[in-house]
């Protein structure tokens, strides 16, 4: 992989316990799954080199406890977050009805007006399904953001749903443009930056 | 160095012919490149095209030489104010004979062009369109004019390049007029030529310094006129355009100008609180520094018009158009900008605080213990100031140091930043902190600064007037150390900060609103810790006098943190009620002793349930069958954002693979041990499967079977069952710990000290940078008090700064941008003085600030745009009686001054005692037109043109004038 690391981006990963938050990390991170994952306490924390359009990113993904007891310590770990990728597990209607919720947060307490952010359906290989591919589009549509379907279990979508979000976050010279300690000041992108992300969906 | 020229040129004098010659040579080439003959008669112009149209300018350096001196040739042309380029116009039989430069000397319509002058950076004075245009309404031209310094000036030299050019012209046809750049630059003196087309069509000046005595009025200027066509016959009728230009330059009553706020002035208890929290507006010198009225008459004729010493028709109030125009004050002085930009200087600030207010901390910390005055428990409704302590205790009210603020102003400050603490009369804080409409419109909200009118709001505005009008850099220094003086002895006497948004620290803030937070939450916590302790030693005194219970006071009984919670006794029926924290909130009725008794045998003494919450459904223990309670914990734990990122370095250095995660893990276990040890408490004889039936629900799978208690089987995830793992090892460490008796998650005491530590230790240019965003933003809101829809740019301009001001909060690195924040101060001063600007014409405009007619404020909104402006109904209209009346008001003025001097009035001007209302004119410019047959009686009869422009220090013509070569 290329060295020569553009910028690092801070990415959040989150949304109800046991949805698979911190499988898929780890599938995304190290291409492994373990079944006894176990319940994250408080965040935990990896890196990663991702080279998408001939740009290197390193990625410093925050994985965040689903565990409502943990909620008041995790917010703290939102600053300065360029995406976001909100997970619910597709058999289990319960964690993608409290998405919204998990939305809320994320705008009280992202300092960052414009993160980009991607909706992210677990578990589809599973046998028992409770919310539809075409729910979670629609989820994604109304609320302009990025979504993709995957399973850390058997890889499917994992990689490309980092990759996605990351593209967009570079497409987005606003939410990067400040590494080291140059300035890269643009008049025109100060305004540029849309209020929401166009939506898009990506087929697996 | 144009002597010396002159003198090589006497000595070379056999060469001419082929200077001459190559000179002529490469003029006709330039002039075949530039296709001048080919140019096309275009559309006649109309009113301020030649004014508004964009000017094309065209420059060759090289090639053009003539006797050593190099010329630079350039062509100006006017691009077709339609369609961009010139068209050229179409073909109407006869007209092709017509020549372009003599069409529109003749045009009326480009008579007296408004002219744009300005000063360009090295000193020259610009102008637009150029001068010839302005003296000839001429559109399309070239101009011949030597290279850097050199001067052509001697006659005979001037002869020969008119010749020169005037063969080249010939030779090609060129209908484009040609000026040679005589004398200096700046003299603006210019002859020319070009091919009319049968016709001989010369250019010719005079500039003078002063007008000869017989051209100072119309009738000589004719005269000279007349005497230069030198026609034949007698002359057709002379038209003539004139206009008079007059200048104000005082504004009398119609001044416009702003006072920065008055301290000294505005001593009185409230009135100063008004003026604190605002900050000042506007010009301090008037914006619009003069007004040029030009009164106009188009197209008289000769012979109807008096022109003269005693008397002239040339009465500006009579004029049939007026138009004015007025010129800005270069930078005034604005206050906004001037606050900000001495607030940013502060930010650049070399000093520490003991340099500068080193004595008045001396002379404090000799003073009083300010914990030893007041009790906490009786502590008044209304809450002192820590200043007023001090001034009681050690600062004689008189006693005011070099540039410190006196005593009366630091009150006023600070009951108008500590409102609570005064008896009412001054402002206090909102009741809630949302943000208006228009500033959400305008993303101000995205800010990172804090709500409008909040504590730190109201100090970033404060500490601008200290800083400006109040004493400078010491003062500033003196406010901040009073200020946190002030957060010393709140938390000493646990006082709420007021204006202070509540809650947790607010990452959208700005950090120190957020450090204000952080001290409120401690001090609230603190105040509940102790309210509880009161209470509970009541409730124990109460509870061992009356029923026969035992309280078991601690080692260490003075500390109340320590006290062993022993009013464990459930307040409801069998099982009902918690704690005494579950009665305190809901206000449970009195204690039923006999409940308590029962339970009593449940649990051993050492093993009474303490800090229950409320029950957690209808789940009972696995072991034990009791109900499973919620139980009470401690409380999640604030932090600032600058804490949060020393969490995060720590977090991210301890790197990523297996052994560090078990190690965040565990870090972060502090808060999963807590609330595991208030369970136990809660729930004498859970297990850990109990805990994580309420901690963690989908862990705990649930089976097929009932067991004993009526509950559903089940059995812990697999996920949960890994030996070692997290939950297991931190349970097995647990000890059954109610949550108050808990070493705290959230240590108030140590985090009140950091927080006042953090602010002690700010010098004076970090404590300017922590407030200068949320001024900054201050700034914006009163500008956009101010705003005019009358001013388009203004709200686009506001809008830009918003968003640079948002992004910068993001970056939150203030000492690293302040070169940016320098940059939206210069936005910010544009927009301020483009408002006063508007300001000042409105007041002089319309004075009494009633509804403005749309004339009026069409009129307004153009003179803005720095233009020429016709006044509507001229010198009859509403407007123009305003003008009369300013005119008339300023001399007034000046008669009353110069009676004083009288003595040296010997300076004679065009005098004319007769306009009493109205200044000299700073310039008169006639135009006169005619048709003449020249040189002879035989010859066509062709225009003839002269411009006459009389100012005080100058005078010029500028005529052109053509003569038949075909009929002699
Ligand atoms: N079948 C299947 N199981 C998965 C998948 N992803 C995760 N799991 C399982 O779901 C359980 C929860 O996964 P975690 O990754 O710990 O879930 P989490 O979202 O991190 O949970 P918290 O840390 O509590 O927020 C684990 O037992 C995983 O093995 C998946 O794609 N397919
Ligand atoms: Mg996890």
């Amino acid at each position: 992989m290329d060295d020569e690391v553009l910028t690092t981006l801070k990415i959040l990963i989150i949304g109800e316990s046991n949805v698979g938050k911190s499988s898929l990390l780890l599938r995304f991170t190290e291409d492994m799954f373990n079944p006894e994952q176990q319940l994250t306490i408080g965040v935990d924390f990896r890196t990663k080199k991702i080279t998408v359009d001939g740009n290197t990113v390193k990625l410093a993904i925050w994985d965040t406890a689903g565990q409502e007891r943990f909620r008041t310590l995790t917010p703290s770990y939102y600053r300065d977050a360029q995406g976001a990728i909100l997970v619910y597990d597709v058999s289990n209607v319960k964690t993608f009805n409290k998405l919204e919720t998990w939305l809320n947060e994320l705008d009280t307490h992202s300092t960052k007006s414009n993160i980009v952010k991607m909706v992210v359906g677990n578990k589809i290989d599973k046998e028992h399904r409770e919310v539809s591919r075409e729910e979670g589009m629609k989820f994604a549509r109304r609320h302009a953001t990025l979504f993709i379907e995957s399973s850390a279990k058997t890889r499917d979508g994992v990689q490309c749903a980092f990759e996605e979000l990351v593209q967009k976050i570079i497409q987005m010279p606003g939410l990067w443009e400040r590494h080291g300690d140059a300035i890269q000041v643009s008049e025109e992108d100060a305004g540029a930056v849309p209020s929401c992300v166009g939506w898009k969906c990506s087929v697996i | 160095m144009s002597e010396d020229v002159e003198n090589d040129f006497h000595h070379v004098d056999f060469t001419v012919a082929s200077i001459w010659e190559s000179f002529i040579k490469s003029l006709e080439e330039v002039i075949f490149e530039w296709k001048l003959p080919q140019s096309k008669r275009v559309s006649p112009l109309k009113r301020g095209d030649i004014e508004k149209a964009v000017w094309d300018k065209k420059t060759k350096k090289e090639k053009l030489s003539f006797a050593e001196v190099n010329f630079t040739i350039t062509r100006y042309i006017l691009k077709d104010p339609g369609a961009g380029v010139t068209s050229p116009l179409e073909d109407e039989t006869g007209d092709e004979d017509k020549v372009q430069a003599l069409e529109d000397i003749m045009c009326f319509e480009n008579d007296f062009l408004p002219q744009k002058m300005w000063l360009s950076s090295m000193g020259n004075v610009g102008q637009h369109p150029h001068p010839l245009a302005v003296w000839y309404g001429l559109r399309d031209f070239v101009i011949i004019a030597p290279n850097h310094d050199a001067v052509i000036s001697s006659e005979t030299r001037v002869k020969l390049l008119l010749s020169s050019l005037y063969i080249a012209v010939n030779n090609t046809n060129c209908s484009v007029p040609i000026f040679i750049q005589i004398h200096r630059a700046s003299d603006q003196f210019y002859m020319g030529v070009c091919d009319g087309k049968e016709v001989r069509v010369d250019f010719e000046m005079v500039y003078l310094k002063r007008a000869p005595q017989h051209c100072r009025y119309l009738p000589g200027l004719l005269d000279v006129f007349k005497t230069k066509i030198a026609s034949p016959i007698s002359l057709e009728q002379i038209l003539l355009s004139v206009q008079f230009t007059y200048i104000l330059r005082d504004w009398t009553s119609y001044k416009w100008t702003q006072q920065p706020p008055d301290f000294e002035f505005l001593q009185g208890e409230t009135i100063g609180v008004t003026e604190l929290g605002r900050l000042p507006f506007g010009a301090t010198s008037d914006p619009v520094s003069e007004l040029y009225l030009y009164a106009t008459w188009p197209k008289l004729v000769d012979s109807a018009v008096t022109d003269g010493e005693s008397y002239s028709d040339f009465e500006p109030s009579k004029a049939p158009h007026w138009s004015v125009q007025v010129r800005m004050a270069d930078q005034p002085a604005c206050l906004l900008s001037d606050y900000f930009e001495e607030f940013l200087q502060l930010c650049h600030c070399k000093r520490n605080m003991k340099d500068l207010i080193g004595d008045l901390m001396e002379c404090d910390s000799s003073g009083i213990d300010i914990s030893t005055s007041l009790s906490a428990i009786t502590e008044p409704r209304v809450p002192t100031l820590s200043q007023v302590l001090k001034r009681n205790k050690t600062r004689p009210k008189a006693v005011v140091r070099d540039g410190a603020i006196s005593h009366e102003h630091l009150m006023h400050m600070l009951y108008f930043l500590f409102p609570d603490a005064a008896d009412g009369g001054v402002k206090p804080y909102p009741e809630t902190w949302g943000n208006s409409e228009e500033t959400k419109q305008l993303e101000m909200g995205n800010m990172k600064t804090v709500p409008v009118d909040s504590l730190v709001w109201r100090l970033s505005i404060v500490m601008s007037h200290v800083l400006s009008t109040l004493g400078a850099v010491r003062a500033a220094a003196q406010l901040w150390y009073e200020f946190c003086g002030e957060m010393l002895f709140r938390w000493d006497k646990g006082i709420l900060i007021p204006g202070v948004p509540p809650g947790f620290p607010d990452h959208r803030t700005c950090l120190l609103n957020q450090k204000l937070q952080m001290l409120n939450c401690c001090i609230e916590r603190r105040l509940n810790r102790e309210t509880l302790a009161r209470k509970t030693s009541v409730e124990l005194e109460k509870l061992s006098s009356g029923v026969s219970r035992i309280s078991v006071p601690c080692k260490n009984s003075d500390d109340e943190d320590e006290f062993f919670d022993c009013s464990a006794e459930p307040t409801g029926g069998e099982g009902g009620g918690g704690g005494e924290e579950a009665a305190a909130a809901a206000g449970a009725g009195p204690s039923r002793p006999g409940g308590g008794a029962r339970r009593k045998q449940k649990h051993s003494l050492w093993n009474q349930p303490v800090g229950r919450l409320y029950k957690y459904g209808n789940l009972r223990l696995l072991k034990t069958g009791e109900h499973l309670y919620v139980p009470v914990t401690q409380d999640p734990s604030p932090k600032t954002e600058d804490q949060i990122l020393e969490d995060v370095d720590v977090m991210v250095h301890l790197g990523t693979d297996a052994h560090a995660a078990e190690l965040r893990a565990r870090i972060m276990s502090a808060s999963l041990l807590s609330d595991m040890e208030s369970f136990k408490a809660a729930n004498p004889g859970a297990i850990l499967e109990d805990f994580i039936r309420w901690y963690s629900p989908r862990d705990w799978i649930e089976e097929e079977g009932i067991d004993e208690y009526g509950q559903k089987k089940g059995s812990l995830s697999p996920r949960m069952q890994i030996r070692g793992n997290v939950w297991v090892d931190v349970w097995e460490a647990a000890k059954p710990v109610p949550a108050r008796r808990q070493k705290r998650l959230f240590d108030d005491t140590r985090e009140a000290e950091k927080v006042l530590h953090f602010l002690k230790t700010q010098s004076p240019a970090q404590m300017a940078q922590l407030l200068l965003p949320t001024l900054l933003h201050a700034c914006l809101v009163r500008l956009m008090e101010e705003e005019r829809a009358e001013l388009p740019d203004v709200m686009p301009t506001i809008q830009h700064i918003v968003k640079q001001a948002v992004r910068l909060g993001q970056q939150g690195n203030t000492a690293q941008d302040l070169p940016r924040y320098e940059d939206l101060s210069k936005e910010m001063t544009s927009v301020e003085e483009v408002i006063a600007q508007f300001k000042s014409l409105e007041h002089k405009f319309s004075p009494s600030g009633g509804e403005q007619s749309p004339e009026l404020q069409a009129f307004l909104s153009h003179l803005m745009q720095n233009t020429q402006v016709d006044v509507p109904e001229g010198p009859r209209g509403p407007i123009g009686m305003k003008i009369r009346c300013m005119f008339a008001e300023a001399q007034k003025v000046a008669q009353m001054l110069s009676e004083y001097d009288l003595a040296d009035s010997s300076e004679e001007t065009w005098n004319s005692p007769f306009a009493t209302n109205f200044p000299q004119p700073h310039k008169r410019h006639f135009i006169m037109r005619t048709h003449a047959k020249r040189p002879s009686t035989y010859s066509i009869a062709c225009p003839q043109r002269l411009s006459a422009i009389l100012q005080k220090d100058s005078f010029r013509l500028a005529g052109c004038f053509t003569q038949d070569i075909t009929f002699q």
